[in-house]
């Protein structure tokens, strides 16, 4: 049997997830923080991939890696762009990341090969910049644009539309 | 070109169009259990040699470029009926297990999909709506559904049969089953519908199966939709028992709640006690989307009845059994037959096996065989037979073991699911402190699945739940619903 980190409920081998406490058993889960109410009141991430229209509301707890997922090496970034838009492999594996920094969010190249600009200018690479609250950023990761914004008062919907 | 017999793909255990890895990995397999040499008498060893030659024989073919090429060529030159139209790919996960001392897990996934070959035709409807038509239905809910059934009357074909009945205190023959409908008439009737009195749902149900078994063929979808706003009273237990004659006569129910005074757990059971599915509408908006979604996926059935049935061998127990697309939902198994009602030209149909694999010693093992049956008339005339083994290599090594990514994903959101359901069940024990933190579970999954607006309101949910002791109805119907359609996004090709 295998014992589950989280509440110890007991499981046969090859079980990936504790149906208990949904803690992953298997190393597999990206992200295995419990979510919990303090999560209500943190900023959120908005992504608009631009060529397919597709948009991703993320929790900014600490940072979101935007890269492409390489099953060779392991890597898992949160924003995997090499499923959600880029047609080459012009993103790197971990390419750039929004992070939060005490009160402020600030965006970072990760010294990709092809480059991160936001506003049309080139990033430095390593060389933090910070993104104001509310607005919106065009940031090209690679060949992929993308629409990104940072929102910490207008919360996305919780309700069932009506 | 070279003359085939066309199961190549089928003698080694593998959908049309697998590719080299998959044929290579079925092939090692096969191979060693059916080595004439590993036979432990001589008429197993004949029976093995013939069934090896039939596996070396495919493997030549497929495992050389030219000649797979011509035979893929000469598959897609097959008219429908003389090829399989199901396609099923198996994913065992772990793709090998350990030898133990104890009993260890194992998951398989069964990836069904209809060839689209056949998408042109679609199945004459024998389609019955049943509506709620209760002094609640007032207003906005009712003119919406008015609406939303006028524009199901002209997208009837000719050869389709409609009837529409209402019901409060009592059933009402709106439009008795009829073949090439006048829709002018049939919508100035629709138009005339009032609401008032209260709401019995077996009436109208009762009415509805009437209405239905006329025209009840072997080569029409018989359907039946409910919908309801609201708590029928006393009489819940003979629409189980209707849903369930419904079932066995496959003949599914669709129940749809709108608003958030329904009961869900009564809706749920009636639809799965006819291998239907139950749905939730938010609010008057949605009524005419809910009731194209339910147009569109009737026109997509392509198999009837199409049922699961599994042999375990000896050391295999089937825990439970899932569908993980085109929603996530528990299957009922009796003597491990699993009915799966209908299989859609829009989606594969993804049936999750939990196993649990008693001991083995190190060697290639069958741990289970399973057979799909599904009627695929009228559109090929025939009923189609798929039968498989499922093999796996049991060896020495170490946790954890290599598990296809699509094996984990599927487990990711049957997890979410898992612990939804269990959170309401956490609920009607009166342990909220238990729900809450169940549901906080459920949010975490969902941030991994990147569905964060669930996650959000799962997050608020529990919040609530710790606060009140007490779920909200329109919030825990939405996530209850949501967490459903976390099905396995489906890819274009076959995985």
């Amino acid at each position: 049997m295998i014992s589950c980190p989280t509440c110890q409920t007991q499981h046969l081998p090859n079980t990936f997830f504790c149906d208990q406490c949904g803690t992953a058993l298997h190393g597999a889960a990206r992200d295995n923080r419990t979510a919990d109410a303090a999560i209500l009141s943190t900023p959120f991430l908005r992504i608009l991939v631009q060529a397919t229209g597709l948009t991703m509301t993320l929790p900014l707890t600490d940072e979101i890696v935007i890269g492409r997922k390489d099953t060779d090496t392991g890597v898992r970034p949160d924003v995997d762009l090499g499923i959600l838009g880029d047609s080459g492999l012009s993103v790197s594996r971990t390419h750039a990341r929004i992070r939060r920094v005490g009160t402020t969010v600030q965006i970072e190249d990760l010294g990709s090969t092809n480059g991160t600009w936001l506003q049309g200018k080139r990033l430095p690479a390593h060389n933090p910049l910070a993104l104001e609250e509310g607005k919106g950023y065009e940031v090209i990761v690679g060949t992929v644009h993308l629409t990104l914004s940072v929102q910490t008062k207008e919360r996305p919907p919780v309700r069932p539309p009506q | 070109m070279e003359r085939f017999s066309p199961d190549y793909y089928h003698r080694l255990g593998l959908h049309d169009g697998a590719d080299e890895k998959q044929i290579r990995a079925a092939y090692r397999l096969l191979a060693r259990r059916y080595h004439p040499d590993a036979a432990h008498n001589s008429t197993m060893a004949t029976a093995k040699s013939e069934r090896f030659l039939a596996i070396q024989e495919a493997y030549e073919i497929l495992s050389n470029a030219d000649r797979h090429a011509d035979y893929d060529r000469w598959l897609a030159s097959l008219p429908p009926d003389k090829r399989l139209t199901v396609q099923i790919h198996q994913t065992l996960g772990p793709i090998s297990l350990a030898t133990l001392h104890e009993p260890q897990a194992a998951t398989l996934l069964l990836d069904m999909r209809v060839d689209s070959a056949l998408r042109p035709k679609h199945l004459p409807l024998n389609l019955c709506l049943v509506i709620d038509r209760s002094s609640s239905m007032r207003g906005p809910r009712l003119s919406q559904v008015r609406r939303a059934t006028k524009e199901i009357v002209d997208q009837l074909e000719p050869d389709d049969v409609f009837s529409l009945i209402t019901f409060s205190d009592r059933a009402t023959v709106i439009l008795p089953s009829h073949r090439n409908l006048r829709k002018e008439v049939a919508k100035s009737l629709i138009e005339a519908i009032e609401a008032s009195g209260g709401t019995e749902i077996y009436q109208g149900l009762q009415e509805g199966m009437n209405q239905v078994m006329r025209y009840h063929e072997a080569d029409t979808l018989s359907h039946l939709i409910l919908l309801t706003d609201g708590h029928t009273y006393g009489d819940a237990e003979q629409c189980l028992n209707l849903a369930e004659q419904a079932g066995n006569r496959h003949i599914a129910i669709t129940s749809l709640g709108i608003g958030t005074d329904w009961n869900d757990q009564f809706l749920d059971s009636l639809a799965r006690a006819s291998h239907g599915t139950a749905s939730y509408i938010a609010g008057p908006t949605q009524v005419i989307e809910s009731f194209q979604n339910q147009m569109d996926r009737l026109r997509a059935i392509a198999g009837r009845g199409a049922t699961l049935s599994l042999t375990p061998a000896p050391k295999t127990t089937v825990r439970d059994a899932y569908l993980v697309s085109p929603e996530v939902d528990a299957l009922s198994m009796v003597e491990n037959q699993i009915p799966l009602g209908g299989l859609s030209f829009n989606h594969p149909t993804v049936v999750l096996l939990e196993l649990v694999i008693d001991p083995l010693p190190a060697s290639v093992q069958e741990l289970l065989r399973w057979t799909l049956e599904v009627d695929m008339a009228p559109l090929t005339r025939r009923r189609e037979q798929i039968s498989r083994e499922v093999l796996v290599d049991v060896r020495n090594q170490d946790f954890p073991l290599e598990t296809p990514e699509v094996v984990i994903s599927a487990q990711s959101r049957l997890t979410a699911y898992k612990l939804r359901s269990q959170a309401w069940r956490d609920m009607e024990q009166g342990q909220p402190m238990q729900a809450c933190k169940r549901l906080q579970a459920v949010a975490t999954r969902l941030f991994d699945l990147h569905e964060t607006e669930l996650a959000l309101a799962t997050l608020h949910e529990a919040e609530h739940v710790k606060n009140t002791g007490t779920l909200t109805r329109d919030r825990g119907k939405w996530i209850k619903y949501g967490t459903r359609r976390l099905a396995l996004p489906a890819p274009g090709d076959v995985p």
